[in-house]
């Protein structure tokens, strides 16, 4: 079921309904209804794989209570390595072991013995990613002393299934959505329009900007070889805003979703494209899991405490094993390393943490430096992105040699105006909300209500005439 | 509070609803070709002796005013047997002087799914204008849920304001929109249909043989003939069919003509009596050619299927 289906239109104020009315704002029965809701929702893509997130669920909610129960330290790591193994083999096997045994068959045949590997014929798990890496979060924390276990199975089985995040996150930390999970939660009418309008402004972001875009990024990458410098530069730059478009608008209905049934899910992007270097970047883009990877793989690791070696290590570590948990192709490996790259220079000279706050705080515009160093890392960012749209590392490649060439200079054969002006519209109204936690969040809120109505029933006319197809989000096939 | 919530969201939805309920309204009130073949049907199925069924190789490639029994054309775009069967057994006792049902058993007909194929869309043609209860899909009954809004507002615009024909068939249900003198690159669109046709598995092989062999069986129990053939093609279609596929088709139909008395097959394919100029696209006929195909049928059913 995806959040821009009519399935899903139904789903949601069924499931609202009776959870505010139903359950007599009873806690158990409304974490009972949102987890049935969840496995619900999720069984719809495939049922056979409800199995597999019960198993990953109940294998995690016991080591965690195994662990703490444990009278000794073998015991406990016992424990926390059985999960922690059998997680990570699931996704090994799922998501990894054919690239590993595909790699493996192509080194041993560039040294002349040909070897023919068994690879697996199975769709990749929906969502897998992201609740192995909630279920990690977990039992890490519990082995770290952080937290206690959840007794309550519904309560836990809620953490790692609640249906907005299930599928494409943002990924959850137990520290933060479990106490509110466990919390009785009241009907707020404020924060219920709030979650109406980020759901609206995610379906304008996927539906109009990120699918219309789409078909234009998927027509010049995939015929790549047929255009010239300039449409590959189109190509990627419509790439580059439809990937935003279709992550940032999942976290928003996702989020919307959520606060429906008073729960708060962690922000995930931030106005990442009006960043002022790659580090700001790293700290707007899918926050949820460059801040899982820094908690739990970066300071583990020692983070940036040591001398320049170990950082350069760490550093080169954390943004090829992001690179990684995108897919199994080196594409993605070559993706994070470049990102390490542009990243390392900032944190040998310690200027990582130059920008904290968001660009042109207080002001309409920003000055001509904050112009050039955003319009740098916008640069960098999109180059970056060729290898991530790629099929593999030959066509990244040949895209980018055909990008530098002296068809670079001619005018694009692709340049679709009303989708460049939509884009422009889009990138204003981001900006004007850039100070919020998504960009219409506090839009035209002292304006009478006809006025505000007008705005968004012209998003919704946005919607129904721009969108098109029900089109999967991309981050589903992480 | 909640109610306040629940009060202030209807009637922000109602005007959305209301404009949804309306926009449905007027494009069901379109006329369409299903519409039009259905009552056709509901009025004379009692006089068709000769029933065109299947996809758009028929639809374009069989014109019944050529043929010498009452023949109706009931095939259409991407119709599958699933459909065919379903037309069939609507009309349950009415095909009082049925006597040929003639399908076209194409290189894609038996691995196809209109369900999950690129022209799902056309479902709720089915449901709507048929009464084929054939999907649990909400968007299969709905024409504002099932198409692009602005294909739907494009229709209603031909429709309301420029007053343009929406009927695209004949009076006996042929397509009337592949004219000869076609402007279509035979060479690329017969490499582009044959991608398109390829099917990616055969998952939904042993499907349409079982809609196959059910259609065969309720023609056979009512004493109906059933002529099944491969529709011509223009060579850079027919050369470039993955043999694997095509082969599964022919055995499956041979042994299937084998198995039942009632079945005759014809292999059009590669027949060199159709030339260039019988073709609107590499895949499908134009009116010229349809005639040509038309009149091949025709004779096969007068002398009495003899070349079997």
């Amino acid at each position: 079921m995806l959040f821009n289906s009519f399935s899903f239109a139904v789903f949601l104020p069924i499931v609202f309904f009776l959870y505010w009315f139903a359950t007599q704002n009873n806690l158990r029965r409304q974490n009972l209804l949102l987890l049935l809701s969840s496995y619900f929702f999720y069984g719809c893509w495939d049922y056979r794989f409800l199995f597999l997130l019960m198993f990953s669920t109940l294998l995690d909610y016991f080591t965690g209570i195994k662990m703490y129960e444990a009278t000794t330290v073998q015991k406990k790591k016992f424990w926390f390595w059985l999960s922690i193994l059998v997680n990570i083999g699931f996704l090994g096997i799922f998501k990894y072991y054919n690239f590993f045994a595909e790699s493996f068959a192509e080194s041993l045949a560039l040294l002349g013995f040909k070897v023919d590997v068994w690879t697996l014929k199975v769709i990749l798990p929906v969502g897998i990613s992201f609740y192995t890496f909630h279920g990690l979060s977990y039992v890490i924390d519990i082995y770290k002393s952080r937290i206690k276990p959840c007794i309550n199975f519904v309560d836990y089985a809620l953490f790692v299934t609640f249906f907005p995040l299930l599928v494409a996150g943002p990924i959850e930390r137990a520290t933060h959505l479990l106490p509110q999970i466990q919390k009785p939660r009241y009907f707020d009418e404020a924060k219920a329009i709030d979650g109406l309008r980020q759901i609206l402004w995610g379906l304008f972001k996927k539906m109009v900007i990120a699918d219309n875009c789409a078909q234009y990024a998927n027509t010049i990458f995939n015929h790549s070889a047929d255009y010239s410098g300039s449409t590959l530069v189109v190509g990627t730059l419509f790439f580059t805003i439809q990937i935003y478009g279709d992550f940032s608008g999942y976290s928003d209905i996702a989020l919307g979703t959520a606060r429906l049934f008073g729960i708060e899910l962690l922000q995930n992007f931030s106005f990442p494209y009006f960043s002022r270097d790659i580090a700001e970047f790293w700290r707007r883009w899918h926050i949820s899991l460059s801040s899982w990877f820094r908690d739990y793989l970066y300071i583990p690791l020692g983070g940036s405490k040591g001398g320049i070696g170990m950082k350069i290590r760490n550093t080169f570590i954390i943004f090829l094993v992001s690179g990684f948990w995108h897919g199994a192709n080196w594409t993605f490996i070559v993706w994070g390393g470049l990102n390490a790259l542009y990243f390392l220079p900032l944190l040998i000279s310690n200027k990582n943490r130059n920008h904290l706050d968001i660009v042109a705080k207080g002001k309409s515009t920003p000055s001509v430096k904050d112009v050039l160093n955003i319009g740098l890392t916008f640069s960098l960012t999109v180059f970056a992105w060729i290898f991530f749209r790629a099929e593999n590392l030959t066509h990244a490649f040949s895209y980018i040699s055909g990008i530098f060439s002296y068809s670079l200079f001619s005018i694009p054969q692709i340049l679709p105006t009303p989708i460049i002006a939509l884009v422009f519209f889009f990138f204003v109204v981001e900006w004007m909300g850039r100070e919020q936690s998504y960009a219409i969040a506090k839009m035209g809120l002292t304006l009478p209500s006809p006025v505000r109505w007008a705005f968004y029933y012209s998003i919704l006319g946005a919607i129904m005439y721009f969108g098109g197809e029900e089109q999967q989000f991309i981050y589903f096939q992480f | 509070m909640k109610k306040t919530f629940l009060k202030k969201t209807f009637l922000f939805s109602l005007p959305i609803v209301l404009f949804i309920l309306s926009f449905e309204a007027l494009l069901r009130h379109i006329p369409n070709d299903y519409k039009y073949k259905k009552t056709f049907l509901d009025q004379k199925s009692n006089t068709i002796q000769t029933l065109f069924l299947g996809s758009s190789h028929a639809y374009f490639g069989l014109n019944p005013i050529y043929m010498h029994t009452n023949s109706f054309n009931a095939s259409y775009f991407s119709q599958t047997i699933k459909y065919d069967i379903e037309i069939l057994k609507k009309y349950d006792g009415h095909w009082d002087r049925l006597q040929y049902i003639v399908i076209p058993i194409s290189y894609f007909t038996l691995f196809s799914n209109l369900e999950t194929d690129i022209e799902s869309w056309r479902v709720k043609n089915y449901t709507l204008y048929c009464n084929f209860k054939t999907s649990c899909t909400i968007k299969d009954y709905s024409e504002f849920l099932s198409n692009n809004f602005k294909i739907n507002l494009l229709k209603l615009y031909s429709y309301y304001q420029v007053n343009q024909n929406t009927i695209t068939c004949s009076e006996l249900g042929f397509g009337l929109d592949y004219h000869s003198k076609s402007l279509i690159d035979l060479q690329k669109s017969g490499i582009e249909a044959v991608k398109r046709h390829t099917a990616k598995d055969f998952r939904h092989f042993e499907e349409n043989m079982n809609y196959l062999t059910n259609l065969i069986q309720y023609a056979s129990s009512h004493n109906i003939k059933i002529l099944l053939f491969t529709p011509p093609a223009f060579h850079t279609y027919a050369d470039n069919l993955n043999k694997e596929q095509l082969n599964k088709t022919i055995s499956s139909i041979e042994t299937t003509v084998k198995a039942y008395p009632n079945v005759y097959y014809f292999n059009f394919l590669t027949n060199p009596d159709f030339i260039e100029e019988d073709f609107y696209d590499a895949d499908h006929l134009d009116d010229v050619g349809a005639k040509k195909l038309t009149l091949k049928i025709d004779s096969i059913i007068t002398n009495n299927l003899q070349i079997k």
